[in-house]
């Protein structure tokens, strides 16, 4: 299990654009998609996961508004903006390059 | 533009934004509360459960906070309102650190700017790092060297290759009419090319060229900015105009910039060169030489330049130039060794005071921060992070340096003013300076302001990390007050006391070494006595300077309307008062001995005087003194004083010897009395040989009357000053001045450091007994316990006293052994400020080092009588 802040800043903020592009949510619904995508490799912290996506909402990826939550509660939702969306792609692509160069290397023999 | 939207609306809709994140953090615990309780939990189990998944909501809040744009601004804010609560809260603490800082950056703020603007600010002249001072020196001679004659300085400007340019000129007093007001001015007599040596462009009009400088354009002047102004209502038509100038007229050609003084600012005007007969003697040496140094050429090729033209000149003329050489050096250090000496040792004073202010905030804040330990352990153990709270007590301190700052800055507006107007310390008459702008400029308010932040966190930063507990565990552990904690805290305290003390014997002893330096001064003896005694300048021009008396009568209708006025007991007058610093000087010879090498002739320097002189000043004479009679027909007459006679008449009499001045067809002058040592120069230089003419066969264009009167009332200078103005109606006539006053403002370089040091010097013993007041209060309090333990076991009172003192006095002494240490590596500062001990005298550093530790002693006693007056079944029964 990782702490995700012992992770780059941005892998976190990945995993909620990712658990956002497929629906909007609330921080605990995030936390709790992130968990359920990574199979609960990551376990996303409150105390990480809130400034984070108050962070995302200041750069204009996301959106909040407040709706009703499935057991009929107020709750602030997050919604991915197409900028946000863009980012998404971006950033997916840009893992994929990281991570298939550091495989490589981890794999390389000499 | 989308991180400034975010910036403002978190600041200016922080609250809305707050209410709707709490909202958010509620609804997300509700949510984790429904879902166990569907889940079938009690409510409280619910509750406890998402407690522990989301964690504190208030910390959960800060964290978001922490992330929104501006949160640094936002924080910072909050502790700066922390801190201006808990300052309110504590007024006495508050007023004193304010006031400390203030003071010390006032301080910091004043010598700050009379050091940038007067010592590091090059002269208002263009490339002005190439000017140069050339005077003539003896190649035995130290210093800067002496004057120079006009046929010397033309030789000297047509032979050297360093120049690109030289100038040369002398002083004179000049008499002009401005309007129907009659004008006494200071101002040069100059060779046309000084314009061009400083590259000094007039306001108005233009500077001289050549053929002013032999008369070819008739008489011409150019006024500085300030007569003009001052005197013509910055009357533009003036160009070309003639004014009177010592009852001749001379035509205006230029007016100077504001910014132009040369050499200082009673040097109003400026004349072309006209050479007279007398200078084309290379013995008349009245003159200084000023030039611009050409490009590429550095100060020491140019001394070496200077050495060859200066040899030449000797075997050319060793009549007059046998043994003499020729100095340059830098136009800025011109007479600047005084100031400089003063404002490096205020320097390094408030550089001390500075230091002691900031060791001493601390101190205080570590006291406060002592009592507030258990506030902060309370505040970790609540999650508060170490470097927020580490963060909150130096933002604390940085506020009260940043009041303090402004304060400070405030103080420095006031007192620069009050500074410039000290007469003795001479800011007014620095050369080629103006204090007109010498002013708190924006670098150096930054500067106050950044010496002001840094002292803050400093000041904070110590004892910040020993107030705030490593962890909350930590302190309760150690049961607050007594724990290690505290320990490291008593130890830093000590350290800090043992810094105070140090840096206050440092300026104890500086101020020691120069309150013995004014002692010994004003207890030489000056040879004469000032009280009651006032002085009149007057004018007295004569159409030709070195020919006969033109008012041959001054000195007898002096005597019979001054000397029978009301109220004056004695009137004559004089050149140059004594310890006014100034006198011409002569060589002569001696008759009956062989005549000496040039080089070898007698000199003095020399004065001016009506008969009455010496009694008026009460100045014990051998002889006769000048008399009416000593006109000149009959025959000429000297007084001289005991110096000259050691000096030249050992053993012999020096009544009855005849002396002539300058060559052999000068007539023999006969020395008719011996006068006591009279201090001319100043009181704490040595007496050199000196020597009287009287007025009525030796002139000079100016003189001061000189008054003793009965009350020195202010009727009686009013009316001396009418009828001083009745016998010479149409020259000025200054204002009384007390003799005491010329007297004091010759020690005035001496006495205004003194005063400095010696409030400086009573801040550091404040600081210092407020310090070990508080060090040994803290000593009682922490070891109340054992000091009542102590006294159940049969200490006596005494021992206990001791053991207090004992407690606070070893860091004192270490601080005071240090303090020597320092105080005599550093006493290179004061020199040339001290008169009669030296910056390492013994007793001075012995004096002062235990009159600190009495001050400490004392300092010590209240709490050492409280730690004897424990009572033993009282401390025990508590805590």
């Amino acid at each position: 299990m990782f702490e995700p802040m012992g992770l780059i800043q941005g892998t976190l903020d990945l995993l909620i654009l990712k658990a956002l592009s497929l629906e909007p949510n609330h921080g605990l619904g995030v936390a709790r998609r992130v968990e359920q995508m990574t199979a609960d490799t990551f376990r996303v912290k409150p105390g990480s996961l809130f400034p984070a996506l108050h962070r995302l909402e200041e750069r204009g990826w996301v959106k909040s508004e407040w709706g009703e939550s499935a057991n009929n509660r107020r709750a602030k939702y997050y919604k991915l903006t197409r900028t946000g969306r863009a980012q998404l792609q971006t950033e997916t692509d840009m893992w994929k390059r990281v991570a298939y160069a550091i495989t490589r290397s981890l794999e390389a023999t000499i | 533009m989308r991180k400034l939207y975010w910036l403002a609306r978190r600041l200016f809709a922080r609250t809305q934004d707050q209410a709707d994140l709490r909202q958010e953090i509620e609804a997300s615990y509700d949510m984790v509360v429904a879902e166990h309780r569907a889940r079938g939990a009690s409510a409280d189990d619910a509750n406890r459960a998402a407690r522990r998944e989301l964690g504190s909501a208030a910390a959960l809040r800060e964290d978001v906070q922490d992330a929104w744009t501006g949160a640094w601004l936002e924080q910072f804010a909050r502790d700066v309102r922390y801190a201006l609560r808990g300052l309110r809260r504590d007024p006495g603490f508050a007023i004193s650190c304010v006031l400390t800082f203030g003071l010390a950056i006032g301080g910091t703020t004043v010598v700050g700017t009379l050091a940038s603007t007067l010592l590091l600010r090059p002269l208002p002249f263009p490339d002005s790092d190439r000017l140069v001072m050339v005077m003539q020196r003896g190649i035995h001679e130290t210093g800067e060297g002496h004057n120079v004659s006009a046929p010397n300085a033309r030789d000297w400007s047509a032979r050297n290759r360093s120049f690109e340019r030289m100038a040369y000129f002398e002083f004179q007093t000049f008499n002009i009419s401005a309007g129907n007001a009659p004008l006494q001015t200071g101002g040069l007599r100059a060779s046309h090319e000084l314009f061009e040596v400083l590259r000094a462009k007039p306001l108005l009009g233009r500077t001289p060229v050549a053929a002013d400088d032999d008369g070819t354009s008739g008489d011409v002047v150019v006024l500085s900015y300030s007569l003009w102004h001052d005197s013509f209502a910055a009357d533009s038509t003036l160009i070309g105009r003639a004014i009177q100038v010592n009852k001749k007229p001379y035509t205006v050609i230029g007016v100077m910039r504001p910014e132009l003084v040369f050499p200082g600012a009673s040097q109003k005007l400026w004349i072309p060169m006209l050479l007279s007969e007398n200078d084309k003697s290379r013995r008349s040496q009245s003159f200084f030489g000023v030039a611009r140094l050409r490009n590429g050429v550095s100060l020491e090729q140019a001394q070496r330049d200077l050495r060859r033209v200066g040899s030449e000149l000797a075997r050319e003329y060793p009549q007059s130039n046998e043994d003499e050489s020729i100095n340059a050096f830098p136009l800025r250090e011109v007479r600047m060794q005084n100031i400089t000496r003063v404002i490096r040792l205020l320097s390094a004073a408030v550089a001390l005071v500075s230091v002691m202010a900031v060791v001493n905030v601390a101190g205080l804040l570590l006291a406060r921060g002592g009592a507030r330990s258990r506030e902060f352990g309370a505040r970790l153990a609540l999650g508060g992070s170490r470097a927020r709270l580490i963060t909150q007590l130096i933002t604390e301190s940085t506020v009260v340096a940043l009041l303090g700052g402004v304060l400070g800055i405030a103080i420095a507006y006031v007192a620069l003013p009050l500074f410039i107007a000290i007469p003795g310390l001479g800011l007014r008459s620095l050369p080629f300076r103006t204090t007109a702008n010498v002013t708190i400029d924006v670098r150096i308010l930054v500067a106050s302001l950044a010496v002001a932040l840094a002292s803050g966190i400093i000041a904070g930063l110590v004892p910040a990390f020993s107030v705030v507990p490593r962890s909350p565990a930590a302190l309760l552990r150690q049961g607050g007050a007594r724990g290690a904690t505290a320990r490291a805290r008593h130890g830093i305290r000590n350290s800090l006391l043992a810094i105070e003390v140090g840096l206050a014997v440092v300026v104890l002893v500086g101020a020691g070494l120069l309150t013995d330096s004014v002692r010994r001064a004003t207890s030489v003896d000056p040879g004469f006595d000032a009280r009651n005694v006032f002085l009149f300048s007057l004018a007295l021009p004569q159409k030709d300077f070195y020919g006969v008396p033109e008012r041959p009568l001054f000195c007898g209708q002096l005597e019979e309307r001054v000397g029978s006025s009301g109220g004056v007991i004695s009137a004559s007058a004089v050149s140059s008062v004594p310890l006014s610093g100034n006198g011409a000087g002569r060589s002569f010879s001696i008759e009956g001995r062989p005549a000496p090498l040039p080089k070898d002739m007698p000199g003095a320097s020399y004065g001016i005087a009506c008969p009455n002189f010496f009694r008026t000043m009460n100045i014990p004479l051998l002889g006769r003194d000048f008399s009416p009679r000593d006109v000149v027909a009959a025959s000429q007459v000297a007084i001289v004083n005991g110096a000259f006679q050691r000096k030249y008449f050992a053993g012999e009499r020096a009544v009855g010897k005849r002396i002539r001045l300058g060559g052999d067809s000068a007539p023999w002058i006969e020395i008719i009395g011996v006068t006591a040592d009279v201090r001319h120069s100043a009181l704490t230089s040595d007496v050199e040989p000196y020597l009287y003419l009287p007025y009525s066969q030796a002139v000079w264009p100016y003189m001061n009357v000189v008054v003793r009167t009965s009350n020195g009332s202010h009727a009686t200078l009013r009316q001396i000053q009418e009828r001083v103005k009745a016998i010479a109606p149409d020259e000025p006539v200054g204002e009384p001045i007390t003799m005491q006053s010329v007297a004091d403002s010759s020690l005035g370089y001496m006495k205004f450091p003194l005063y400095m040091m010696l409030a400086f010097a009573a801040i550091a013993v404040l600081l210092t007994i407020v310090g070990v007041f508080g060090v040994a209060s803290q000593v009682v309090v922490q070891r109340t316990r054992e000091l009542g333990i102590r006294r159940a076991l049969g200490a006596t009172r005494g021992n206990l006293y001791q053991l207090v003192v004992a407690q606070t006095l070893a860091p004192a002494v270490l601080g005071m052994i240090g303090g020597v240490v320092v105080a005599r590596i550093s006493g290179g500062v004061l020199n040339g400020l001290l008169y009669g001990v030296t910056a390492t005298d013994v007793r001075t550093f012995l004096l002062m080092t235990v009159l600190l530790g009495a001050f400490t002693v004392i300092a010590c006693m209240a709490p050492a009588h409280r730690a004897a007056s424990v009572d033993p079944s009282r401390t025990l029964r508590n805590d």
